[in-house]
């Protein structure tokens, strides 16, 4: 009975002791990989896991987390962690780590097998935004000194200049004019035309209806050569308004050759981009660098705080928390000691971490992290994440030095190109950062060495000789490069003094390029003004002319009409003469103007006594033997003129014979 | 083979034959409250302890956690009831904190309401779970034990066949 009792509990206790003893690091081992999976997304490699009870205290050995974005690299490893709970606290079910420390800590080591998790969700797709760093780069370019080119063609850009400002606006004055003009000529036509129908249609009817006709002829004649003579003196006023607007171009074009001149005494390369040239390269990569870092460890953080959230349990739980209540879990003190990578090089650190909790606000003060690397690029690192308000705040202040000299240059070899060696660079840079918004700058200085200019043939020796000569007295260099904005697109600004130095220098080397430069942009400018008063004037010269001459034309006409139609109002009416106007008159067509023609020579012919050929045939002879001189018909006096030539179609009318009906019958 | 067999031959004889009736019922009883308790927590493994240093029969108490355990998801509601009720009484609320403050007690979670109303619910339940089991193990109790009996696996343990022989030889 005795035997039957102790024999199970002594089993339940030495299974419970050996679960405590070889099942607990098992397990937390298994856990504490899954958890680090989960936060960072790659393989975790735990090589042993460690517990003790009396003292509380837990160990990890060769620890190796794999980058998720860096296959076959760690983002980190280290040898051994430790820390030491705080028996009193841990009692009292709060894990507060008096002391801990991570040895041998490295990162971005190679490892054996590329570190990815199998994973089975689909990867999430990368941002397809470009960086702004590849943008910032791809802005900087090559051509550091390509500025000046562009500030010259900006400067003869016609947009700039007040030539083609007033140009322009003359043009489109005078072509609106000229349109009204032309509109104008144009409606005279219809009117000439109504008058020379009218007269022609005059001529048709009796004498009194004639009469009336040509008196309003004349009126229509009177009041189109009036208005034609009015248009012709709007036409001959313009003279005056065009010859003063070339005058104000002239004047635009003297200002604009002043204002090229003046700008181009101005003209030296843009300080700020020579510096990006210089330097962006170097500052640009170093910022997204700490902002890449910034970046990763806030996500790992957000991982970290989801994984560390207690499961929730069903029910509820009760605070009974009575007295001095603190975090569940408190780092108070973590030593770390290992090597990073500064510029490619492993350079040994030591760094303390404190106050790291899952409640900041309950604690009250913010988690500090200092690290201090030696070397031959020795680093000071203050970070503090203060989380006590709302509103998380970060703040990061770095001093870091680099004694190995930097090559830097602007520009391609073979085309103009900056060339020197950074010695003794001192950073200094702060960064807070406040949700997502970045706040900061960061500082460089150095000693300038090796400073160089060259460039291809086409540039003269002298000139070369002339910039390095300027840049021999630059000795320091120092930027301020000027962040805000948000961490995925943030806002650079980078000042130096050696872009407005290299300005100076490069602008005193290319005075006789300048002069050049400047020579040949006023010819381009007075060209410009010269083609523009050109343009002008072919364009409306040709149509002034000819409006003139059309409303010369016009008003000839309107007044030929006039002097026939008030020689018939006269009475003193000369038949021939009259035709003779007629018949030269514009406003008869050369073919009626034949006839008329053809006409007035048969009526001579037969008032002077001769008798056409055909008009003969058709007379019967006269009975007996009078001998009559063919073709001569007796000359009788009476009503008609007693002159050759005599207009008989001007006579009263009376009824016309037909030709074809002989005159006298047998 | 002596030295494994018989530790086991023991422990068999321990859960499985030499009880009496009582000893089943109060089994059956703890078993239950076991059961009833969220695992995870100080509470349940202390519970454990206390329980296995009794004589009660821990085959019972074993077969009973187990099973309770699986039913016991579907009386949350009520546990949860029970200890909001309870944990939340004013008049205690000096009781709890002296008791949360006290070195190891937050490890029971008893300030948890499923926690809590499940503890006093499986407390309560002690008492009827053994008065009503009592006569059904008195009754059933002497049939089970030969039927377990009968199993040939309790026959090489028990060593019946070992001593029918070896008592014949020495017959």
């Amino acid at each position: 009975m005795r035997w039957s009792f102790i024999i199970p509990r002594f089993i339940i206790v030495g299974l419970l002791w050996g679960f405590l003893v070889y099942g607990v690091d098992p397990l937390l081992r298994y856990s504490t990989v899954q958890s680090v999976q989960t936060v960072t997304g790659a393989k975790v490699d735990v090589a042993k896991l460690q517990t003790t009870y009396f003292p509380p205290s837990f160990s990890i050995k060769g620890l190796a987390l794999a980058s998720v974005s860096r296959r076959g690299k760690n983002m980190a490893e280290f040898d051994e962690f430790h820390v030491k709970f705080e028996p009193h606290a841990l009692s009292r079910r709060r894990f507060v780590v008096e002391d801990g420390h991570i040895d041998g800590l490295r990162f971005d080591t190679d490892r054996n097998d590329d570190g990815q998790l199998e994973m089975t969700e689909e990867p999430e797709p990368e941002s397809s935004e470009p960086s702004w760093v590849t943008e910032k780069l791809t802005e900087l370019g090559d051509e550091w000194l390509s500025n000046m080119e562009a500030q010259i063609k900006t400067q003869i850009d016609p947009n700039n200049l007040e030539t083609y400002r007033l140009g322009t606006g003359v043009y489109e004055k005078w072509d609106a004019h000229f349109r009204e003009l032309v509109q104008r000529g144009k409606d005279f036509e219809p009117r000439a035309n109504a008058l020379k129908t009218d007269f022609e249609n005059a001529k048709k009817g009796d004498t009194l209806s004639q009469i009336e006709q040509y008196l309003a002829v004349a009126q229509e004649a009177e009041v189109l050569a009036r208005d034609a003579q009015a248009f012709r003196i709007d036409l001959t006023g313009i003279k005056p308004e065009v010859r003063e607007d070339f005058q104000l171009l002239n004047a635009a074009r003297l200002r604009d050759q002043e204002k090229v001149k003046h700008t181009l005494q101005l003209l030296k390369p843009d300080p700020r981009r020579i510096s990006e040239a210089l330097l962006g390269n170097t500052m640009y990569l170093r910022i997204q660098e700490i902002l890449s870092w910034v970046e990763l460890i806030r996500e790992y953080q957000h991982r970290l705080q989801d994984q560390i959230e207690p499961p929730r349990r069903p029910g509820r739980d009760f605070d009974f928390w009575a007295g001095n209540s603190s975090p569940d879990f408190l780092l108070k003190s973590m030593r770390l000691t290992g090597t990073i990578s500064v510029n490619s090089e492993s350079v040994p650190f030591k760094a303390v971490l404190s106050d790291v909790t899952e409640d900041p606000v309950l604690l009250g003060r913010p988690c500090v992290m200092k690290l201090v690397a030696t070397g031959s690029r020795p680093l000071n690192l203050k970070v503090t994440y203060d989380a006590t308000t709302e509103t998380p705040v970060a703040e990061m202040l770095a001093d870091f030095r680099d004694t190995n000299a930097i090559p830097i240059r602007a520009g391609k070899t073979g085309k103009a190109c900056l060339q020197a060696v950074l010695n003794d660079v001192s950073w200094q840079s702060r960064l807070v950062l406040v949700e997502n918004r970045i706040e900061g700058h960061l500082a460089i200085d150095s000693r300038l060495d090796e400073m160089a200019f060259t460039a291809d043939k086409d540039l003269r020796p002298e000139i070369v000789e002339g910039v390095n000569e300027a840049f021999s007295h630059l000795r320091t260099l120092n930027a301020l490069v000027q962040i805000s904005g948000t961490l995925r697109e943030p806002h650079i600004e980078l000042d130096s003094d050696v872009g407005e130095q290299v300005a100076e220098g490069v602008k005193v080397a290319f005075a006789h390029q300048l002069d050049i430069a400047k020579a040949k942009v006023m010819t381009e400018v007075t060209e410009y003004a010269d083609e523009q008063i050109q343009m002008l004037t072919s364009r409306f010269a040709g149509e002034y002319n000819k409006l003139l001459e059309d409303n010369q034309e016009l008003i000839s006409k309107a007044k030929e009409v006039q002097t026939l139609v008030a020689s018939l109002r006269s009475g003193s009416v000369d038949p021939r003469s009259l035709v003779k106007q007629v018949s030269n008159s514009s406003l008869i067509k050369d073919k009626d103007r034949a006839k008329i023609d053809g006409g007035m020579g048969q009526v001579d012919a037969v008032l002077g006594g001769q008798i056409p050929p055909s008009l003969q045939k058709k007379i019967p002879a006269l009975p007996g033997n009078l001998p009559l001189q063919p073709g001569i018909l007796p000359i009788q006096s009476g009503n008609l003129p007693q002159q050759l030539g005599s207009f008989k179609s001007l006579l009263p009318t009376r009824p016309k014979q037909k030709l074809t009906e002989p005159k006298t019958k047998p | 083979m002596f030295l494994i067999l018989r530790p086991l031959r023991l422990l068999f004889k321990a859960l499985v034959i030499e009880s009496t009736p009582t000893q089943m019922s109060y089994g059956l009883a703890l078993g239950v409250l076991l059961g009833l308790v969220p695992k995870g927590n100080l509470l349940a493994i202390v519970l454990g302890f206390c329980v296995a240093a009794t004589r009660v029969n821990l085959a019972i108490v074993a077969f009973a956690a187990v099973a309770v355990t699986f039913a016991s998801s579907w009386l949350d509601s009520t546990f949860d009831q029970v200890g909001v009720y309870v944990l939340g009484q004013p008049s205690l609320r000096s009781f709890w904190e002296a008791v949360y403050d006290t070195p190891m007690m937050p490890w029971t979670d008893f300030n948890n309401s499923i926690v809590m109303g499940s503890f006093i619910c499986g407390l309560l339940l002690i008492w009827p779970v053994h008065r009503v089991s009592r006569p059904v193990f008195q009754k059933y109790s002497e049939s089970l034990a030969r039927h377990l009996r009968d199993w040939r696996i309790t026959k090489i343990l028990l060593g019946a066949e070992w001593a029918d022989r070896f008592g014949s030889v020495d017959a």
